[in-house]
């Protein structure tokens, strides 16, 4: 007697729900929701309230973090049986490092807009001249953190 | 991108989000990420992996709902596609060339289809009495009699207690549709225990295929209490503990298990080949360990440190007296299953078990010198992650045991009997996995088919609390966002940063 186990499939079900990758394709997409800009600052208090600024500091940086540390439940201080906390260290090297490659290998590239008002004074044949227009191409101009 | 990575990005989305949204007073559970196996598991584990997901994303009590909703509204609905699936499979057993009427043999006037019990039950179910307290959570409709019940394999509980006499299989409208007569005495041409199967006068002249519709409409497959006296059965041994059930017995349905398992984790356009139905030696000692513990009546939770649980069968009797109530409206069957589950996740919490009885071990592994020791997580039964896992258990069995319900003595005999007029008098299915091997087509639909309702209730769900923390994470991220452009604005006007901290609480 032989019986035929090896027949073709006829009942496949091709739904997404089949296979994982649909499943997890669905899952990640239920976490992708479109952003909205960020509403720019006055550009006067930037220009003003920047040169105030008292610049980037580890000390500050790893001070706070030390200072929330208990929000996550971690030992704040020598957790005494096992010496040094060495969490805090790694935070310290961490920040440090974030820090050095921020004010000295980071470069911010700035692009000034076309449509600047532009007014230019000045005198020919004819006398004195007012010209006022737009600057039509748009500027660059490169920055550091500090 | 990997499975793995998948499965770590979607874990890690709502990890961050859920930190995002979290107020300072939140307590993460620690524990609870140590059982989530299934995120770095390379296999698809679909269930497993949802399963899993849900305990990080919601409590007991939803996890609980959402399974009682699922025994008590979608079983009817995975009952009637798995009665069209066994329709489609008989007629294409014997439509390959033969005349579709009923072989003579079979007819009321013919000798009969010869069947040995043995080889239609392959869980030993008529080896436990339906009267007995165990027997009422394994048979359905017991009536005084048995048989005139209105389910099969208490009516053919019946039969096997008079021995010799006939008695008629009614169809749906009530019209006999098979004879059937037990001889407990084999002859020269006959073994013993053997029962003997003609059709109805009335059935004679019709084709087989009506027979076999007729029979299949006639059936009740599973109903709520059976499915969850079977499942509970299948993690936590209760029933087979109760009316000792041999170790043999068990393995052999480990083995079904197994296959299940296998045509679960199938991709599906993966043709099923005999690699499915043989096992390596790894399965085939796991099949032995999940035998030893369902004979002792245990499971072993993989917490911390790996702790037995049980659920005494008299809960399982509880909750069935309570359901076979009169009258009990769907909502108040919703009731009594939340409140006995929710019982019997107290019950695993409390620590009656003090050790894990001999389960057989893995050849130990050679020790490798001079590596220090790690430190061990202290010992404390953590009880979030113990009523977790008791839901859990529950979706991941559902499939498994839904479709091991089909292997029942009731749905074989009509196949057994289909595959005796095809393949001639001898042809038998061995057990059960030869059984699902020989209807490899539609096991394979049937499992797939249950799995994608399974998923669709999980996934439902699991969107539903993603939307859910999305959508605070949106709010707190719009807070956030207006939060630092005024903390921009102030320092830019020379107000410190802690000054700014001070103010902090001014706007979140």
């Amino acid at each position: 007697m032989s019986i035929d186990v090896n027949k073709k499939d006829e009942n496949q079900d091709t739904g997404f729900l089949d296979s994982i990758d649909g499943v997890l394709d669905t899952l990640l997409a239920a976490f992708k929701v479109p952003e909205e800009p960020v509403a720019p600052l006055p550009p006067p208090l930037i220009m003003l309230g920047g040169k105030l600024r008292p610049g980037i500091s580890v000390q500050t940086i790893v001070s706070n973090v030390i200072t929330r540390q208990a929000e996550a439940g971690l030992p704040t201080g020598d957790v005494f049986a096992d010496g040094p906390n060495s969490f805090q260290l790694i935070s310290k090297i961490i920040v440090e490092e974030i820090v050095n490659s921020l004010l000295n290998e980071c470069v911010v590239n700035v692009v000034i807009d076309p449509g600047i008002p532009v007014m230019v004074a000045g005198a020919n044949g004819g006398g004195p001249m007012v010209s006022m227009g737009y600057t039509t191409l748009y500027g660059s101009g490169n920055g550091i953190i500090r | 991108m990997s499975i793995v990575e998948k499965k770590n990005k979607v874990t890690a989305q709502v990890a961050s989000t859920k930190v995002l949204i979290a107020d300072k007073s939140d307590k993460f559970n620690k524990k609870k990420t140590e059982s989530l196996e299934s995120f770095n598991n390379k296999k698809a584990k679909v269930v497993e992996f949802l399963t899993d997901l849900l305990t990080i994303l919601v409590g007991f009590k939803i996890l609980i709902e959402t399974i009682v909703d699922a025994f008590t509204y979608y079983l009817t609905k995975i009952e009637r596609e798995i009665k069209k699936g066994l329709k489609i499979e008989l007629k294409s057993i014997v439509s390959c060339g033969l005349n579709p009427k009923l072989p003579d043999f079979l007819k009321s006037t013919g000798s009969g289809i010869v069947i040995e019990v043995s080889k239609i039950d392959f869980f030993d179910v008529f080896k436990v009495d339906p009267k007995s307290s165990s027997g009422k959570l394994l048979y359905k409709d017991i009536t005084p009699t048995l048989t005139d019940s209105g389910d099969f394999n208490t009516f053919l509980a019946g039969v096997l207690q008079s021995p010799t006499q006939t008695f008629f299989w009614n169809n749906a409208s009530h019209q006999p549709l098979l004879q059937i007569t037990f001889y407990d005495q084999g002859t020269a041409t006959r073994p013993n225990n053997t029962l003997v199967i003609k059709a109805a006068p009335n059935y004679d002249s019709k084709k087989l295929t009506d027979l076999n519709n007729d029979f299949i409409n006639t059936l009740t497959l599973f109903n709520t209490q059976g499915i969850i006296n079977r499942i509970l059965d299948s993690i936590y041994g209760s029933i087979s503990f109760s009316i000792n059930k041999s170790k043999k017995q068990l393995i052999n349905e480990a083995r079904i298990n197994t296959v299940i398992e296998k045509i679960m984790d199938a991709d599906a356009n993966e043709v099923i080949n005999d690699s499915y139905f043989t096992f390596t030696n790894d399965e085939t000692f796991k099949q032995e360990k999940q035998a030893t513990l369902r004979q002792q009546g245990i499971h072993v939770l993989q917490l911390s440190t790996p702790t037995a649980s049980a659920i005494p069968v008299s809960m399982l009797t509880d909750m069935n007296n309570e359901l076979g109530l009169p009258n009990l409206s769907t909502i108040q069957q919703k009731a009594v299953i939340a409140n006995n589950f929710t019982k019997m996740a107290n019950k695993l919490t409390e620590k009656s078990i003090p050790n894990i009885p001999n389960i057989p071990n893995m050849p130990p592994i050679p020790a490798i010198p001079n590596i220090p020791n790690m430190p061990q997580m202290p010992s404390m039964p953590d009880n979030v992650s113990i009523k977790l896992s008791f839901t859990t258990e529950l979706f991941k069995n559902f499939t498994k045991t839904i479709i091991s319900s089909v292997i029942s003595p009731k749905v074989i005999m009509i196949f057994l009997i289909n595959l005796k007029i095809v393949y001639g008098a001898d042809a038998v299915y061995e057990d059960g996995v030869d059984f699902i091997k020989k209807n490899k087509n539609i096991f394979k639909s049937l499992i797939k088919g249950i799995s994608t309702i399974v998923i669709k209730i999980l996934l439902g769900l699991a969107l539903k609390e993603i939307s859910k923390i999305v959508a605070k994470a949106i709010v707190k991220k719009r807070i956030e966002k207006m939060k630092h452009r005024k903390d921009q604005m102030l320092s830019l006007v020379g107000v410190g940063m802690q000054a700014l901290n001070n103010l902090a609480s001014t706007i979140v």
